[in-house]
């Protein structure tokens, strides 16, 4: 009798300290914002004409910070991950916070969303492993979990038959779409960049610096050789070709399957972030401050601003403008015509996240976990 | 640069500890008013003050430069300017108000992690400057990265990687492998010194530098460079440092430290192929402390070697003899004590500080209150001739005597923190400046007909700019020219006897050795090596054609070792030849850019809170009481101010009745300190002093303080204070009320070094007359006097005879007690069970160490205990108020240990003196308490 007593005070307790996710009467249709970089190029461009004017629409917090990835959207719903190993769940008109899962660790690469589901991996805290987790959030439930050796910073595939896991060690594993491993292929090589994919081949970069190309079906490594210093950018993919920055700051244009480098690009500076392009042009920032515009065919500088930050985190790439964050507290926002910066919003905090933009809304992210929303506009 | 001076951290650790203790303590003298001035960067807020202002502009720009660099290898923005602190020298630098503790000549600056301030001193050398900005830097990067990483993860900030790595990576990014670092590397794995990787968290000093630095290099090499990030990176991940290490380097932590080991191995073992250490090719002459500078004098057929060294535990000149009966030298005995007086304050034991003219008159270099001396000491008189002082010059060095004695030639540094030369003449008593710029020269000597100075100097421009090569300064047209231009450095020049070659120490094969070259060839382009040992040789002098004294690094220690030049059989002799040709006359150092001249202010105190701490504690029995205490200062430490605020109030009615606040400022800011304040106290009271007395009592009133120091070792402190006291006696009707004025006047010594419990050489007294009256009602009016005498004999270099005598006296109306009794005083007597309005005490006690390193292996963790010391002792003493009643006294034996160098424990065993001194007591007493030697 005892023991049922404080079972019902502890679950009372527990309950009123947490909001689980529990999104009922949700449809397995609904548009939105899936996967870190917006699809499986991670181009983040948006094909919209915006003005630079960003009117504030609301903030709200996360219990932890971010890593450089972003937030997702669901319908009306946003979901953030953070590094004290909590996923949120915000409306995202309003930004009033619904409902947290706290795990124990980290989440360091943004979770994927698929059918009203998450895929995630969280970073144990006093273990040498991660667990991948398939979480049902109409139901607020796990449905499954896999131990993965090392931890995992890099961000997730969403194919069409998968999710695609690729972790610091280099282990690189496919897990079906109800969360059983398929295959994995180890590289035993440092990774921190996070892979592309064009639905039949997987690519990425290692620390060793070369571009590794592995078979979506069975994890084949169909190419490995060294290309650049080491890399630990983001890669983006347009067509057959990639573009990735190394540690030396080269901006590398490279065609998978002729499997050769189209052309590369000196900017100068440690390259972390992903480059994001459009039609004609690939633009990077680099750990120096400095973001370059290069033209996709011939690789010649269109333009370069130096912000005197640090630049650590892909854009947002509209039509218009590209919007970045900068570490030092700012948003450039930048003609992409001229590399001209034409505003500069002052944060309180460093900014980490890449804009999203979704439904005429961009969201940013800074330090201590804050998601900022901002109403955007048409141009005329 | 002078990279000798680093070194010192390593020997005077140990002293740091001596700073302020009860009533006795050295004192931090600000010698100078210093005008600061602010240069406001991008990044950074540049303190500095005076004349500095041209180096405080490469400063900045070196300043930048780093942070472009930090926050790509970091991956990491601060948002908020540095403070960024300069001072022109090391002197000045040691009177800083940013850090409270003493600070020792070996440090080269810091980061304070409260305010985030970097200090930083200018040591006569843009490199040095260069390197110590960047290492502290790397440390405020670090520090933001790391409390960034564990708040990004929302877990608890209090945690830092080991001080092993923290320093290794402020070395590792800061600068370029050097050879000061290869020295001290050889030094540790050849001699089977070095410190593996799982036990570098016990170790202290300069070893875990070097260690940490080569350990960040072989990380990099066998794991990937990128491997030094993510460590940090994953510092939230583990509570244990080794996890994290492990984890990311993907092997167990025994596997990195044995390939750690091995990959050292490899790379030192091979180089006994072809060097050797001191003592195969030479022969040990000292083998106690460390010593340096040794100097040559034929004493009328008796072969003397002047030498500077601590091997009395003082800084201090040193005389050997040699005795030809042995073939050996005798032991050295003590010709200047250092570190006791104000004219010899501290000894610069590791820069080249002393020289002996061939007349006999010793130059040795001290510091005096707030600049470096040179004193004239007459071999044949053995006294002090004279003692020079030159307003401009803060710091001296390299002092070398024309052959005659007439002139004595030096390198300065001046106001600007330039290091120049100069040149004294004894016969018209003056000064005269040879160089003024930002080049660093030293050791100087002359040439035979002394139309030339040779010294060494960072000028070095064109092929090889920045290497301390040979100059020469030609003193009729004060032009200087090349007199070597090699890929090396090269310093302490000296002539043979016979004034033909020069011979020089130089770094070209890793470690400097001694070289020499052919200085009447005046074509000459050659220098050759002569020797060619594993680890470095300091300084060296001529003791015949053919016999050389050294001053050389081995095993952690600076020897002298005899060496003889016709022995040294160097089979394949090394070379270089000067390129002359590809040298250049001089570079620049680049300034940062400064666009306005309000970037340019005077500094204006900034205040920002050091440390607020409150409390709140409710209970049923007393209600709810609390309290807070703040305190805070200026940027520069100079004006503090605290605030404390307490209730103790049991019922919601007595909150004003029970209150207590206190305000006080401080200044530190010039010479003489002060401090005023006002304050109110109230509540209930039990005074130890009085048997039995509890009683409320309100106080309040304000307070003058001022202290005087004349010196590190004297001061004169002086206190007044109003307060108004309102005491009720608890139980009784029976109040008294009083204005109370109290006036101190004290005169206090202390010159005691420290080992980790206590003093054991030195001395310590203090003499105070105080007065205390009750000026409106007359009920209390009684004079005080202390004196307490405290003399410390040094049997060996840790053990020591202490003897103390100390009488307390307060007399006249409701005159308060002392007590006395437990662990401090009369020990074995209950804890402050002695009591009266006068008292003395007496205390004899032999103080040794007893166990150097006890080690317990458990089955999962080690426990080790370091430096357990024993006492064995006898005190006396009585007190009494009217009448006098007995004397009292204790004999035994007790263990010390130092805890943490923040406390140090005690136990005693012993038998009391009862009886008025007539017998013992039957068994013995055992008394466990904390607390320092006497």
């Amino acid at each position: 009798m005892r023991r049922l007593f404080l079972n019902i005070i502890s679950a009372a307790l527990f309950y009123s300290c947490t909001q689980p996710i529990i999104l009922k009467n949700m449809s397995v249709e609904e548009e939105g914002y899936f996967i870190f970089g917006k699809n499986n190029s991670r181009n983040n461009f948006e094909n919209v004409s915006i003005t630079e004017y960003l009117q504030p629409l609301w903030i709200s917090e996360t219990n932890g910070s971010q890593a450089n990835n972003s937030v997702l959207i669901y319908g009306k719903y946003l979901f953030a991950a953070d590094l004290s190993g909590r996923i949120y769940v915000f409306d995202r008109n309003e930004g009033k916070q619904l409902g947290y899962e706290k795990f124990p660790g980290a989440i360091s690469a943004n979770p994927v969303i698929y059918k009203l589901k998450l895929f995630f991996v969280v970073n144990e805290r006093e273990e040498k492993y991660s667990t991948f987790i398939h979480f049902d959030f109409i139901n607020g439930k796990i449905l499954s979990e896999d131990m993965i050796s090392g931890s995992v910073g890099n961000e997730l595939l969403l194919l069409d038959d998968g999710i695609v896991v690729l972790t610091d060690l280099g282990e690189i594993i496919k897990y079906n779409l109800v969360g059983t491993r398929l295959w994995s292929t180890k590289t035993k090589t440092t990774t921190q960049s996070s892979p592309v994919s064009d639905g039949k081949v997987i690519v990425f970069g290692n620390q060793k610096g070369e571009v590794v190309i592995v078979d979506c079906s069975d994890g084949v490594i169909k190419y490995k050789e060294k290309i650049a210093d080491s890399i630990e950018s983001g890669i983006s993919l347009d067509g057959s070709t990639i573009y990735f920055g190394d540690k030396l700051g080269k901006l590398y244009s490279f065609d998978i399957d002729k499997k050769k480098v189209n052309w590369k690009y000196n900017t100068g500076s440690n390259i972390k972030s992903m480059p994001v392009f459009d039609t004609n042009n690939v633009i990077v920032g680099n750990l120096g401050g400095a973001i370059f515009s290069i033209d996709k065919s011939s690789g010649k500088k269109n333009w370069m601003v130096t912000t005197h930050g640090v630049i650590n985190t892909a854009p947002l790439l509209t039509n218009s403008y590209l919007y970045q964050p900068d570490l030092n507290k700012k948003v450039h926002v930048i003609n992409k015509s001229i590399g001209e910066i034409i505003k500069t919003y002052d944060f309180e905090r460093r900014l980490k996240l890449m804009p999203v933009y979704f439904d005429g809304i961009i969201y940013f992210g800074s330090d201590k976990g804050e998601i900022h929303a901002f109403q955007t506009f048409k141009m005329n | 640069m002078n990279w000798r001076k680093y070194l010192l951290l390593v020997i005077f650790i140990p002293q740091i500890i001596s700073a302020q203790y009860y009533f006795f303590g050295r004192n931090k003298v600000q010698y100078e008013k210093f005008n600061w001035k602010v240069l406001r960067t991008e990044h950074f807020n540049i303190y500095y003050y005076d004349d500095f202002v041209d180096l405080a502009e490469i400063g900045a720009n070196f300043a930048e430069e780093a942070y472009q660099e930090l926050k790509v290898k970091f991956n990491h923005y601060i948002n908020n300017r540095i403070p960024l602190i300069f001072y022109n020298t090391h002197i000045h630098f040691q009177q800083t108000n940013t850090t409270p503790g003493f600070i020792p000549e070996g440090v080269g600056g810091f980061f304070e992690f409260m305010k985030g301030r970097v200090v930083i001193p200018y040591l006569g050398n843009i490199d040095g400057f260069k390197h110590v900005i960047r290492h502290e830097l790397v440390h405020v990067f670090m520090t933001s990265k790391i409390y960034n990483v564990l708040t990004d993860h929302r877990i608890d900030t209090g945690r830092m990687p080991p001080l092993w790595f923290t320093e290794g990576l402020a070395e590792y990014w800061s600068f370029d492998w050097d050879t000061q670092s290869e020295m001290v590397m050889r030094d540790l794995v050849l001699n089977g010194n070095f410190v593996r990787l799982s036990d570098l968290d016990a170790v202290y000093g300069y070893v875990i530098y070097k260690e940490g630095q080569k350990f960040l290099e072989f990380v990099s090499e066998k794991y990937g460079q990128e491997k030094i990030l993510m460590i940090m990176e994953n510092f939230w991940r583990f509570v244990s440092f080794k996890d994290n290490l492990a984890f990311t380097l993907g092997e167990d932590f025994q596997t990195i430290d044995n390939y750690w080991s091995y990959w050292l191995q490899q790379d030192y073992f091979p180089l006994y192929e072809k060097n050797y250490p001191h003592f195969v090719m030479s022969k040990k002459i000292t083998n106690q402390g460390f010593n340096f500078d040794p100097a040559y004098y034929d004493n009328k057929g008796k072969r003397e070697i002047y030498f500077l060294g601590n091997q009395s535990g003082y800084s201090s000149v040193f005389k050997m003899e040699y005795d030809p009966e042995s073939e050996d030298f005798l032991k050295p005995e003590v010709v200047i004590e250092g570190e006791k007086e104000a004219d010899y304050e501290s000894f610069h034991l590791m820069e080249n500080s002393m020289d002996l003219s061939k007349t006999g008159l010793l130059a040795f270099i001290t510091k005096s209150l707030g600049s470096d001396v040179i004193h004239i000491y007459s071999v044949a008189e053995e006294e002090v001739l004279e003692t020079l002082r030159f307003d401009e010059l803060i710091t001296i060095e390299s002092p070398n005597f024309s052959d005659d004695g007439k002139l004595l030639i030096f390198s300065a540094t001046d106001r600007k923190g330039f290091s120049d030369l100069y040149i004294y003449n004894f016969v018209d008593l003056e000064l005269t400046r040879l160089t003024n710029d930002y080049y660093e020269e030293k050791d100087p000597i002359f040439n035979k007909d002394k139309t030339k100075i040779i010294f060494s100097s960072d000028r070095t421009a064109g092929i090889y700019e920045r290497k301390f090569n040979l100059f020469n300064f030609d003193l009729d047209s004060h032009i200087i020219s090349y007199l070597t231009n090699v890929d090396a450095n090269i310093s302490t020049p000296k002539f043979s006897p016979d004034y033909k070659e020069l011979y020089f120490t130089c770094d070209y094969n890793g470690t400097y050795n001694i070289w020499k070259m052919d200085y009447e060839e005046t074509s000459s382009k050659t220098i050759t090596q002569l020797t060619n040992f594993v680890t470095s040789v300091y300084g060296f002098t001529f003791i015949d054609d053919n016999t050389i004294v050294t001053s050389a690094f081995e095993k952690f220690s600076f020897q002298f070792y005899n060496l003889k030049l016709n022995e040294l059989g160097i089979d394949s002799a090394a070379t270089l030849t000067s390129n002359f040709i590809e040298s250049r006359s001089r570079w620049d150092a680049k300034k940062i850019y400064i666009p306005s001249e309000n970037d340019r202010l005077v500094y204006e105190h900034e205040y920002a809170l050091d440390y607020a701490v409150g409390q709140l504690i409710t209970d049923p029995v007393y209600g709810t009481r609390g309290g807070a205490l703040f305190t805070l200062s200026d940027l520069l430490g100079d004006e503090r101010y605290l605030f404390y605020i307490y209730n103790t109030a049991e019922v919601q009615s007595e909150i004003l009745k029970y209150f207590n606040v206190a305000l006080t400022r401080i200044s530190l800011k010039e010479r003489s300190n002060y401090g005023f304040g006002v304050f109110n106290y109230a509540g209930r009271r039990y005074d130890i002093r009085e048997s039995d007395e509890f009683f409320y009592e309100r106080v309040y009133g304000g307070f003058f303080e001022l202290y005087y120091p004349f010196s590190s070792f004297q001061r004169l402190e002086a206190g007044v204070s109003v307060a108004n006291s309102d005491k009720e006696l608890v139980g009784e009707l029976i109040t008294r009320k009083s204005l109370l004025v109290s006036n101190s006047l004290s005169f206090v010594h202390d010159n005691s070094i420290w080992t980790s419990t206590g003093p054991v050489d030195g001395s310590r007294f203090r003499v105070l007359l105080g007065y205390t009256s009750d000026i409106k009602f007359s009920n209390v009016n009684y004079y005080s006097f202390i004196a307490d005498y405290r003399k410390y004999f040094r049997l060996g270099l840790r053990s020591a005879l202490a003897v103390r005598g100390a009488f307390f006296v307060n007399h006249g109306k409701e005159a308060r007690r002392y007590f006395a009794g437990g662990s401090w005083d009369l020990r074995g007597w209950p804890r402050w069970s002695i009591r009266g309005e006068k008292l003395w005490l007496s205390s004899v006690e032999l103080r040794f160490p007893l166990i150097d390193q006890l080690y317990i292996n458990f089955p999962f963790f080690g426990l080790g205990f370091f430096n357990l010391r024993g006492a064995m002792y006898f005190d006396a003493g009585s007190a009494w108020d009217t009448d006098y009643k007995e004397t009292l006294g204790s004999v035994g034996f007790g263990l010390r240990i130092n805890l943490f160098n923040a406390i140090a424990l005690r136990y005693d065993i012993g038998k009391k003196i009862e009886k008025n001194f007539t017998e013992f007591q039957p068994k013995l007493f055992y008394q466990f308490f904390f607390g320092w030697d006497f």
